[in-house]
């Protein structure tokens, strides 16, 4: 499968992210000490035209009374060069200023208007294409209409000075964000550091070595988690390999029993002329291997159907005596000198099962037990009722198999060395035996017969013979086991 | 020459006897890793033909067996197993050679006369 085209670097991502941020935040912080140093500015520069304007209103005040302001020297004037200063009537005519140019100041007449009747008024004005600020004062006077003291100053020098600290604000912001991405970038780069050194381990882990795990940064918490899980996955994924790899390697070794069998059969007969009759054997001794290759199949074809959730029972209601008469009776038309009896109760054993699959279990337990036991042993298959489940047992007086092998007997292909009497031959029909118990609701155990051999007991919820009326608890349980439909048939 | 068939597939075990009878050998069966055990070391055998799986005892089992009284009897595994640890495995137990299964029956009678030159008798 081809690996998906990386769509974005999570790295990149992350530093510009950061970066972007970091940028937002100086330019805010930046922009506010900006307002805040030209607000400054400028209330110094106004407290400055206060103080400066006040000390003109004062020196007015302090001359003799009838002399005109235009008479005044220079030396009454502020002397400040930066500081223009016209001293108005009450028409607004420049009575006298402290330089030719302050003659020429702009005259604001709302600010000139309201000075005279509110107090101090503080504008920003342009004057010769240049900004200025001027502070209007009215001088006090108990007859006639006041004059005014105009203080105006340019506001170049500040605004030359505002500049200068927004392009080093600006300068901090740009080399503090190109930092941040650095930083960033070098942060996410750690932050993302372990992740790549995690998924090249995982890729170095190709199955071929069992046990290999993600050993990386296993101790840091915010990765524990992610190694965790990868691990488990690995543990499962190797798990899983080694069953198949085992089941394919057994299935190898079971196919060559009767592939021996019927070779070793077909040399025999070639290896000499022989009689009709010892053809014939030969070629009924061949036809039973090659139904045993079919078992094999099947068996392999059932538990993959199964595995991939493709099976599907059809139930029916039927009486277990029924069923296992019908096998006994097929069992003892190929058992030979073998006893296979039933033991049966007189009142019917109800259960809810698929025909076919039970017939198959009932055929693989009664084979495995003819298999695996001398021609002349006994075999018994008993069902019955025991709380409120049906109960089907197959026992034979055979060999048994050890108490070591027992619990393993239902895994697919499971062996000892001394196993394989009681395998069933194809390694897998126990094991699908198992499986269709499992998904009729029942479960299938092994354990020694009374007579030393082996003993396997089926058991199977029970129907209530009210319910092979058709009532709905058919349905519940047919609905409970996930199949495709149920119906309703008496059995004879 | 005689032989010893250990074998619990009826069938293989049959077709074997057969076929050895009908190449002049005299030919005794057995079919469980028990029996193997008591057969081989009750009569003189020219050779032992051990399947690996037998119910009791496993084939490496019997040959340790038999090896622990009898040094001399050429023992031939036949085995549907051959991963080299189950071959190291027959080997190590006291076998002198092995066959897989499924095998040709000249490449058993090859390797019947080959062992059987290779001892001396006893």
């Amino acid at each position: 499968m081809p690996r998906p085209t990386p769509l974005f670097s999570l790295r990149r991502t992350l530093a510009v992210r950061f970066s972007a941020t970091m940028f937002a935040a100086l330019l805010a912080l930046a922009l506010w000490a900006y307002l805040g140093a030209r607000h400054t500015l400028m209330e110094q520069l106004d407290q400055s035209l206060r103080g400066s304007a006040q000390f003109q209103v004062n020196t007015l005040m302090a001359l003799p009374r009838g002399r005109e302001p235009a008479e005044l020297p220079t030396d009454h004037f502020v002397r400040d060069v930066n500081r223009f200063v016209a001293v108005r009537d009450s028409t607004g005519r420049v009575l006298g200023s402290n330089s030719a140019r302050a003659r020429d100041l702009p005259l604001h007449e709302v600010a000139f208007e309201q000075s005279r009747r509110t107090g101090p008024r503080l504008i920003t004005d342009e004057w010769r294409g240049r900004k200025f600020r001027s502070i209007y004062l009215a001088v006090p006077s108990s007859s006639g209409p006041a004059a005014v003291v105009q203080v105006s100053a340019s506001l170049a020098p500040l605004e030359n000075s505002l500049g200068i600290i927004l392009m080093q604000m600006m300068a901090t912001v740009l080399l503090g964000t190109l930092a941040t991405a650095v930083g960033a970038g070098w942060l996410a780069g750690s932050a993302v550091a372990p992740v790549t050194e995690i998924a090249e381990q995982a890729r170095a882990i190709t199955g071929a070595v069992p046990g290999q795990r993600i050993t990386a940064h296993v101790t840091v918490s915010e990765f524990h988690g992610l190694t965790e899980v990868v691990n488990a996955m690995l543990a499962r994924l190797e798990q899983a390999s080694h069953w198949h790899r085992r089941i394919i390697r057994d299935l190898g070794h079971d196919l060559r029993t009767p592939v021996t069998a019927m070779r070793a059969g077909v040399e025999v007969a070639l290896w000499h002329d022989r009689s009709p009759e010892d053809y014939r054997r030969i070629l009924a001794s061949t036809m039973e291997e090659i139904d045993r290759l079919n078992l094999i199949c099947d068996a392999l074809v059932f538990l993959g159907r199964l595995q991939a959730g493709e099976v599907k029972l059809d139930l029916v209601t039927m009486d277990a005596r029924l069923l296992a008469r019908e096998a006994v009776a097929g069992a003892q038309e190929t058992g030979g000198a073998r006893s296979i009896a039933l033991v049966q109760p007189s009142e019917p054993v109800p259960i809810l099962a698929d025909t076919r699959l039970m017939r198959m279990i009932l055929d693989q337990l009664l084979d495995n037990a003819r298999r695996y036991t001398p021609p002349d042993s006994r075999i018994e298959v008993a069902v019955r009722t025991e709380n409120e489940e049906a109960v089907i047992t197959v026992e034979d007086n055979g060999d048994g198999v050890s108490d070591e092998v027992l619990p393993h007997l239902f895994e697919p292909f499971y062996r000892s060395d001394t196993a394989r009497a009681r395998e069933g031959g194809p390694g897998l029909g126990l094991t699908a035996t198992a499986a269709i118990i499992s998904l009729h609701g029942g479960a299938v155990a092994a354990s020694r017969g009374s007579e030393g051999g082996l003993r396997v007991e089926v058991r199977l919820p029970s129907v209530q013979a009210s319910l092979l009326a058709g009532t709905p608890g058919i349905l519940e349980l047919a609905q409970r086991s996930g199949v495709a439909s149920a119906r309703a048939v008496t059995s004879g | 020459m005689r032989s010893l068939v250990i074998e619990d597939d009826e069938k293989v075990g049959g077709f074997l006897e057969q076929g050895l009878r009908e190449e002049k050998f005299e030919v005794e069966r057995g079919r469980d890793g028990d029996e193997a055990v008591s057969l081989a070391l009750g009569e003189h055998f020219d050779v032992i033909l051990l399947d690996y799986m037998l119910p009791k005892r496993s084939g490496p089992q019997v040959a340790k067996a038999i090896r622990e009284q009898d040094r001399s009897t050429p023992i031939l595994m036949l085995t549907a197993r051959d991963a080299p640890e189950d071959i190291q495995l027959c080997l190590a137990s006291g076998a002198n050679g092995y066959l897989t299964k499924p095998f040709r029956f000249a490449d058993l009678l090859s390797h019947i006369h080959r062992l059987a030159a290779a001892t001396p008798s006893g």
